[in-house]
């Protein structure tokens, strides 16, 4: 059901007013559809609960005539969401052989104003362990498939969510992005991918990674999705002490507005643009610009000169923070116990045998983020990072007196074949130098698909803007996917809202 | 330019003492490959050592820097499960009462 005619939310709204088929049957034939998918994309569904939330969007329905959108604004859409994320009752592993068995006695604050938005959770996405990686390869629970070239990484970690959408496994679902778990993914599986301001969407009930650098954003199929979503589920909540207490603009009614291209001042940083970046990746991220600036935009050329430390910068900063988050899987509140924990000599012996439950990269990282928080090294890396941090943030709120948005590539690659760069971690880190900046500085940033290479594999335009701006990231996101000529146009309907 | 304040060397004695801190148990074959893999990694965050930090430039450690919100210190009752036991103690690995159990550690 969810096919070429009918993937956005508005196209299905649309088709429920015209009674062509009911929130009942499109859940039911996701479902079907889920359970027929070989890309591993889910990694638990939600059956009974999808079904009862795709009754309720029915029967208000029938009693309006038609969706009442502006109070429903997720009305009988099938969403995936994240497995790090929590639902009151619902298992949640973040892919972890730690949490295997973890039934969360609440629901995070996204996840439950989306629900009450009207949306369908079909069940919970793939992942990599605690979202710790760039190509969905570190589930516990087995790797996610790309969703057009088989044999390729559908990108990481929110891998299961760019799948889901992508192959209309659902319209819509929830991913995290940290250093670009959400932009990544979307980049290399060809949908809309959104990591909203730091602090615009609670992180009340997403298992935390890096608290300074987590968000929760929405993969979509168009950028008035990501609108919708985001206006769903953002604003201030008093359950995490980190959200903004700004009031949240109309994003939806914003992208009604007509984009004035003419007053847009565009940045382009020299050192998103470098050697050793894909030329397929340069070329149609180029083209991309040069049309914005076809449509009367004025390019800005402009310097982020720290953005080559900022993969240093993260990788001291996320894996101190993890390493203390993660100190909470201990056995004790979380935690799988293997049999022989409890016959232990010492309390320090029963975590670690508790602890063996991590994988490869989570241990790599608790490893690397003990290391540069410990006795004598806590200057030399963590403080020193988070100077290198604030000059990064510094030379974005120059550059931005300069411009209104700043437009480059999200990835300096396209999606690659499995196994390609799991031996090496570091290349692997490497791959995210354009997407962790603005997790560093909070920054809102969006991928929107602009073209594939050669095989055919899409590659994804980033807009970034001002902190709060998400406003702006949207509306230039939507006006692009709007009138953008690309190669992979099933994917960019831009669609009026 | 900040150097750390104890000399170190990236070996398998440095990874067996951070595992240790970390509460975590390692095979020899882990042991050896961390190792390696941090010393790679080490030596490529080791660039930021090289930045030139202007005077007076204060970390970020968040990029919201709000001060912390304050709430009233109200009681709020826990959420209970159908039997009535607390419901964050029934997602725990094993329980006694409503207590979180533990092995014995003296």
């Amino acid at each position: 059901m969810l096919n070429e005619k009918y993937f956005t939310i508005s196209e299905i709204h649309d088709a429920y007013d015209r009674k062509e088929f009911t929130p009942t049957e499109l859940t039911l034939d996701t479902l079907k559809a889920v359970k027929a998918s070989q890309h591993n994309a889910y990694l638990s569904t939600l059956e009974d609960r999808a079904m009862a939330a795709a009754k309720s969007a029915e029967k208000i329905i029938a009693e309006h005539g038609k969706v009442p959108r502006e109070k429903f604004p997720l009305l009988g859409i099938p969403l995936a969401i994240k497995d790090n994320l929590v639902i009151d009752g619902v298992r949640t592993t973040c892919a972890s052989k730690m949490l295997e068995n973890y039934v969360s006695p609440y629901t995070g604050t996204a996840v439950e104003r989306l629900e009450k938005a009207g949306a369908v959770f079909i069940g919970k996405a793939n992942m990599d362990e605690f979202a710790m990686g760039g190509s969905n390869e570190n589930s516990a629970f087995g790797l996610v498939d790309h969703p057009t070239h088989p044999g390729y990484v559908p990108g990481g970690s929110s891998g299961g969510s760019a799948t889901a959408v992508r192959a209309r496994l659902c319209v819509a679902a929830l991913g995290s992005d940290t250093g670009g778990s959400v932009r990544q993914p979307a980049s290399y599986c060809g949908v809309v991918g959104l990591k909203p301001s730091y602090g615009l969407v609670s992180r009340y009930g997403l298992v935390a990674f890096a608290s300074s650098l987590d968000q929760i954003g929405p993969l979509t199929n168009s950028v008035a999705d990501a609108a919708i979503l985001l206006g769903a589920m953002g604003g201030h909540d008093p359950k995490d002490s980190t959200s903004s207490p700004y009031a949240l603009p109309d994003f939806t009614a914003e992208l009604r507005k007509p984009m004035d291209w003419k007053g847009l001042r565009v940045g382009i940083p020299k050192e998103y643009f470098v050697d050793g970046f894909d030329p397929a990746v340069l070329s149609e991220v180029r083209a991309a610009i040069a049309w914005v600036e076809k449509q009367g935009a004025k390019l800005v050329d402009i310097s982020l000169p720290n953005t080559p430390y900022a993969v240093s910068v993260y990788y001291i900063v996320a894996v101190s923070e993890a390493s203390s988050n993660l100190a909470r899987f201990d056995g004790v509140r979380f935690g799988v116990r293997p049999p022989d924990a409890m016959q232990v000599e010492d309390i320090a012996d029963f975590f670690k045998r508790v602890r063996s439950n991590f994988g490869p990269e989570v241990k790599r990282r608790i490893i690397l983020g003990t290391f540069a928080l410990s006795s004598g090294y806590y200057d030399a890396y963590y403080r020193k990072a988070c100077q290198v941090r604030r000059m990064i943030k510094d030379d974005f709120d120059r550059v931005f007196r300069e411009c209104d948005v700043i437009l480059g590539p999200v990835s300096p690659s396209t999606a690659f074949k499995h196994g390609e760069k799991n031996a090496d971690p570091l290349k692997m880190y490497l791959n995210d130098i354009l997407t962790i900046p603005c997790n560093l500085a909070g920054l809102p940033g969006m991928s929107v698909p602009c073209g594939t290479d050669n095989l055919g594999l899409p590659i994804g335009l980033q807009v970034i803007a001002p902190m709060f701006r998400d406003d702006l990231v949207l509306k230039v996101g939507h006006a692009f996917e709007k009138g953008y000529p690309t190669a992979d146009r099933d994917q960019v309907k831009g669609k009026e809202v | 330019m900040s150097q750390p304040e104890t000399a170190f060397e990236v070996n398998e004695a440095l990874v067996r003492k951070v595992a240790d801190l970390a509460r975590l148990a390692l095979t020899d074959d882990e042991v050896t490959r961390y190792a390696a893999q941090m010393k790679i990694t080490l030596g490529y965050v080791d660039q930021i050592s090289k930045v030139k930090i202007p005077e007076g430039t204060v970390p970020l450690y968040h990029p919201f820097e709000l001060a912390t919100p304050m709430r009233d210190d109200t009681v709020v009752p826990s959420p209970t499960t159908a039997d009535g036991k607390p419901k964050m103690i029934s997602a725990a690995p094993d329980t006694l009462y409503e207590g979180f159990k533990v092995p014995p550690i003296l």
